[in-house]
């Protein structure tokens, strides 16, 4: 979990601060895909870290069994919130790619199990509703 | 347990009586060099490098030359002022690390986390800041420059958060394991009283 607050942390300080300044220099050279990319890689080597952690801790027995999808829902879309929008600002068409790949994985791990989600989710709902 | 919450209790006294301290010595000169660069950033962009536009100094344009001579000035200033500023955001990092630190009653090595990662997004921060204010100069001098020295920063950028996300990383452990250990105090509570 740790390599997701280091990721985070870079993710937001690129995206906010260090990506438009780069945009804001004309020096002759794609700039701000060069940052971009620079930080997309020291982000990608946090992330690679934290899924690995994660889909280790996944395939352990520890994690309970009706969790265990939506776990994994949860490390991929968060994956994907961290390294598309760097790969957009490297270069549009990565970030769309990525994208669609994405949803694509999502929708297709997601698609035997939708019934079961469907109860979780409507399961977590009932007992959020009737707490308050 | 108790000494070492009254340890950490007492290093915040410590380091709030440090901080006020360091405050006002160090604040009005920064204060006062900040409005000084501010001013000489104003007047060399607004008023020297309009002026010069059309003008030239064996054959080299007045621009870069005040330029030149604008960022020697703005890096003595803030060579002068910057152990002053770093001496400030040392003091206001280590002060709300105890601060949190007492407060949920942290460990020394906690507080050393909070220290370092408020400290490292801090001069992060602050080298942002610098080259937004100077990349115009260094982009008049050459337009290389500004390119070379925002590819340095960001190098340095990335190290020095990976060192924030790292510390703030064992703090988010501590409390992992602390909630952990409650849960599970609390769970063998409840199958002691079962028993009974």
């Amino acid at each position: 979990m740790g390599g997701y607050l280091t990721a985070f942390l870079i993710w937001l300080f690129s995206l906010t601060v260090f990506i438009p300044l780069a945009a804001e220099v004309s020096a002759g050279i794609p700039l701000r895909p060069l940052v971009a990319s620079m930080f997309l890689t020291a982000v990608a080597i946090e992330v690679y870290s934290a899924t690995s952690g994660m889909l280790s801790y996944l395939n352990s027995r520890r994690a309970a069994e009706r969790l265990r999808l939506v776990l994994l829902e949860v490390t991929l879309v968060a994956d994907a919130v961290l390294l598309i929008p760097l790969l957009w600002a490297v270069a549009p068409v990565l970030g769309g790619m990525s994208l669609i790949l994405a949803l694509v994985v999502m929708a297709v791990l997601a698609s035997p199990h939708l019934d079961e989600l469907v109860t979780l989710a409507s399961g977590a709902l009932a007992r959020l509703l009737s707490a308050q | 347990m108790a000494a070492g919450m009254d340890d950490v209790e007492e290093r915040a006294r410590e380091a709030y009586v440090s901080t006020i301290r360091e405050l006002r010595e160090s604040a009005p000169k920064v204060l006062v060099n900040i409005g000084i660069v501010v001013l000489l950033w104003a007047f060399t962009k607004y008023v020297f490098i309009p002026l010069s536009a059309e003008y030239a100094l064996f054959g080299i344009p007045l621009p870069q030359l005040i330029s030149i001579i604008m960022l020697i000035a703005v890096a003595l200033l803030i060579m002068g002022i910057a152990r002053e500023c770093l001496d400030l955001v040392d003091a206001a990092a280590t002060y709300a690390a105890y601060e949190f630190g007492a407060r949920r009653r942290a460990s020394e090595e906690e507080v050393e986390n909070y220290r370092v990662g408020l400290r490292s997004i801090l001069y992060v921060a602050i080298a942002a800041l610098l080259f937004t204010l100077f990349k115009e100069f260094l982009n008049m001098l050459h337009p290389a420059l500004s390119a070379i020295t925002l590819l340095a920063i960001s190098v340095w950028a990335i190290f020095t958060l990976v060192r924030a996300g790292r510390a703030f990383s064992r703090l988010a452990e501590y409390y992992a394991r602390e909630w952990a250990e409650k849960l599970e105090s609390r769970m063998t509570g409840g199958r002691g009283n079962d028993e009974q």
